[in-house]
């Protein structure tokens, strides 16, 4: 049907309900985002650029099941805990066991596919680790952690930080930083030269091809008079003309790499294009969601099989796509989630929320083929409040020594304020 | 507007606090394209739910661009994302959600509206309380509704607390099955699968048995000072301000405790005139700035189905965002991600929005006349200065044919003074 337009719109409610109708005077001073009082007291470190590793960020939303996505099958709790989600040892006759990594942990079989990365030491799994704050919040747990801050409220995020307070890898960059959504990810929140990248293949301005140039300078001088939103303009503008350099739709990736046709797999995919480009983007985040398995979790087969299946297809295709083009030993991939779950199962086969989980560290620099941890055990008086895992490892000390040693940027105490690392031996 | 200069700033508002009295008849008529929009639980189960979702999807982009009953429709998204029910985790239940929880009692009373969420099939499909029975509970409503719905993260409740709210709702699901007849998508009490015993919920005891064990919990938390003060900031932050002073929080909680969470009461103690006169900017979502260009260049609706695409693009399509929480209601959340808010308006002026189609005047050829014209339909005269000044450069830097004029109304939507409220 066709509406008639002066019928459709004989009152204009809608713009009466705009704040500048109502205003006399500019508010908008108030939203003008000022300088972090920590940035004057930091000394930008200059590493020389191309001997630092480029990060790629995976959050996996939800609070992912650390004891499915590296099993303890030496631990005997494991099974007494949840018998129905807990797969078979790695010396069961059972088609669908777990894949020993070092005797104690096992893949289930949907991680299986990065055994080999695993054995030549580019991968390792970091567990019992995590946030040590108590919160069972999906929300604060992933606010505080991607803040870096047990307790913050939503400001700058770590990655942000670190990228604030390290020199550019590449001084004529334009773009450091990209998250690859709809939003900025928290984590990456207060990167100079960052933006969310919906789809790197479109990323450009529509409309009347003739007039397209004229418009995009328009626009630009339009947005020199928003204080809140310049910048993010700016960086726009700069973003569509660098992207359309690089043939994303025709990227292919070395070494016969497949990246699973997922938008994870996506992500990833146009990561290693932007890497192998060599234009100066030195930090990637991608967010993974689906991971809050309340209930039919499905290890084997089903909801989070599924979606460790993608993680594992994803993370294969990088590190071969990066080995096969020379790229490895300056990749470092860090995979987090807000918290793992409870250890017993509840009774719809799936598991609520918990405390202690594991993450995935990937790379060239990375002292992979262990699964590195202080096991405080699974018997129901060593559990954090008699239902999780205890935390022995806080994540951060994990991605402090990444940025330090990997990522060129000694500012530690700046991406991580108030919290004294302890270096693991992560990372060479 | 007319309606606001001739009776000012109160009757307007209560006008809009009285959708049922404005006539919407043109977005009533456009709304008859979708037949699932009104049917009963039942008969929603002989749609595809794909079509269940897209028709649902449709019908908010239709409300956005053409409903008279704003106030409405914006209360309707605000408790949309507050009880956030992720539609495609939830088969062909959606609809019945928003008609019968949101829409319902968007501007009614917060506890009617709180049970009827709890209630709703949706709702417990979506965080799994249909698999929460005695015994073997599952905390995932109870977590969510305390710290989500009513009370707050930091609302006073302990692990323990959402332990035995869990055990409280043991038992409320809902008829899923084809063989349950008419009765299918409604919910459903099995007092089998309900914990007998009495349970503990900041520190009272709930022991009535049955159902009502999770009713008296919902009126526990209904009335609770910390909801009345938790949602009632949620509320003052989407209406008026991201960063409310204490005092404000503080009176439209006491106005919520004082009518018992009328929401038309705290709305309207919220909109005051002095109020709006001393909000800041805040920045519009996608989906604000995208139905705003359709009923701001008066376009001509045909179809709206092709928007949905454009607002998953910009990250805010409806019933769309993964998580409990709903879409955050946060500028910093939206501020990064410009290039749709730039591409929509001049994608609807070129004409490659499939459905949508502007009939303006584009035979000026006087580039100072289209920009008057422009600042006259879209902005009521308040175009600022920059804006004005670059769109007369961009008029005068070329032929001032009907494409170029078509292109400066696209242009200014695209400006950074139509992204904010």
């Amino acid at each position: 049907m066709s509406l008639d337009p002066i019928q459709a719109y004989g009152c204009s409610e809608y713009r009466a309900l705009s704040r500048r109708s109502f205003l006399k005077s500019s508010a908008a001073a108030a939203l003008i985002v000022t300088s972090p009082s920590w940035l004057p007291r930091v000394a930008y470190a200059d590493s020389g650029g191309s001997d630092r590793d480029i990060v790629v960020s995976i959050y996996l939303r939800g609070g992912a099941d650390g004891l499915t996505l590296c099993a303890p099958h030496g631990d005997d709790d494991y099974y007494a805990h949840r018998p129905q989600l807990a797969i078979p040892p790695p010396d069961s006759s059972d088609p669908n066991r777990l894949t020993d990594l070092d005797g104690f942990f096992g893949l289930p079989p949907a991680m299986a596919p990065l055994l080999p990365v695993y054995q030549a030491g580019h991968l390792a799994f970091v567990h019992a680790c995590g946030l040590t704050s108590t919160t069972r919040s999906h929300f604060d747990a992933q606010r505080f952690m991607e803040v870096g801050q047990v307790g913050a409220g939503a400001s700058d995020g770590w990655l942000g930080r670190h990228l604030a307070t390290v020199s550019p890898l590449d001084g004529a960059s334009v773009l450091r930083g990209v998250t690859f959504d709809t939003a900025m990810a928290l984590t990456m929140v207060g990167a100079p030269l960052s933006l969310p990248v919906n789809d790197p293949e479109s990323f450009g301005i529509l409309g009347t091809s003739s007039t397209r140039d004229d418009r995009a300078g328009r626009i630009g001088q339009m947005y020199d008079h928003d204080d809140v939103l310049n910048v993010v303009a700016d960086n726009t503008m700069a973003t569509i003309a660098l992207l359309e350099t690089i043939d994303f739709a025709g990227y292919t990736p070395a070494g016969g790499a497949s990246y699973p046709p997922s938008q994870f797999g996506d992500a990833l995919r146009a990561t290693a294009a932007l890497i192998r480009a060599n234009v100066g983007v030195e930090a990637v985040h991608v967010n993974k969601n689906g991971w809050d398995t309340h209930a039919s979790q499905g290890v084997v087969t089903g909801t989070m099989a599924g979606l460790m299946d993608d993680l594992a297809l994803g993370l294969l295709a990088l590190h071969a796509d990066m080995e096969a083009s020379g790229h490895l030993g300056r990749l470092i991939v860090v995979v987090l989630t807000e918290f793992g779950r409870v250890v017993a199962e509840n009774g719809s086969l799936g598991t609520d929320h918990g405390h202690g989980g594991a993450m995935i560290v990937m790379g060239g620099g990375v002292v992979g083929g262990q699964v590195m941890r202080t096991w405080p055990g699974l018997a129901t008086e060593q559990l954090f409040a008699q239902r999780d895992l205890a935390i022995t490892l806080d994540y951060r000390d994990i991605l402090a020594e990444i940025v330090d040693k990997r990522l060129g940027n000694p500012n530690v105490g700046s991406v991580f304020p108030n919290y004294t690392a302890t270096y693991r031996g992560i990372v060479v | 507007m007319a309606l606001l200069r001739t009776q000012g700033h109160s009757a307007f508002i209560e006008w809009q606090l009285d959708p049922s009295s404005i006539d919407d008849s043109v977005c009533d008529a456009f709304l008859a394209q979708f037949p699932t929009l009104n049917l009963l639980p039942h008969e929603l189960y002989a749609y595809d739910p794909n079509v269940v979702r897209t028709e649902l999807m449709r019908a908010c982009v239709a409300r956005g661009i053409l409903s008279r009953r704003q106030l409405y429709e914006r209360m309707v998204e605000f408790w949309t994302d507050h009880f956030n029910v992720t539609a495609r985790d939830v088969g062909h239940l959606k609809p019945i959600d928003d008609r019968n929880v949101i829409r319902a009692h968007a501007l009614g009373n917060f506890s009617d509206l709180l049970h009827a969420s709890a209630q709703s099939p949706a709702m417990i499909a979506y965080l799994d309380n249909n698999t929460n029975v005695a015994g073997r509970p599952n905390e995932n409503y109870a977590r969510e509704l305390l710290e989500l719905h009513t009370l707050g993260v930091n609302g006073g409740y302990s692990q323990s607390d959402v332990s035995e709210v869990a055990k409280c709702f043991t038992g409320w699901t809902y008829y899923n099955r084809p063989s349950d007849g008419v009765l299918q998508g409604t919910f459903r009490f099995m007092e089998a699968r309900h914990e007998t015993g009495v349970k503990t919920v900041m520190g009272q005891a709930i022991a009535s048995g049955g159902i009502q064990d999770g009713l008296d919990v919902l009126d526990l938390l209904a009335s609770h000072p910390n909801t009345a003060k938790y949602v009632g900031k949620k509320l003052i932050r989407w209406l008026l301000d991201e960063e409310p002073s204490t005092g404000l929080v503080n009176a439209v909680a006491t106005t919520w405790t004082a009518t018992q969470g009328d929401i038309k009461a705290v709305v309207r103690a919220i909109l005051s005139p002095e109020n709006i006169a001393n909000a800041p900017f805040k920045l519009k979502r996608p989906f604000h700035v995208m139905v705003a260009t359709v009923r701001a260049l008066r376009a001509n609706v045909q179809s709206v189905n092709s928007v949905p695409a454009w607002l998953g693009a910009a990250g805010n399509q409806p019933y769309a965002w993964p998580a409990p929480d709903g879409y955050p209601d946060d500028s910093d959340h939206w501020k990064d991600l410009l290039l749709p808010r730039w591409n929509f308006p001049a994608a609807v002026v070129a004409g490659s929005v499939a459905g949508l189609s502007v009939a303006l005047s584009t035979t000026m050829r006087d580039p100072r006349q289209l920009v008057s014209r422009i600042n006259a339909e879209l902005f009521h005269g308040t175009m600022d200065a920059q804006t004005s000044a670059i769109l007369s450069q961009f008029a005068r830097g070329g032929r001032l044919t009907a494409q170029r004029c078509l292109d400066a109304y696209g242009l200014a939507l695209a400006s950074p003074q139509f992204q904010w409220f």
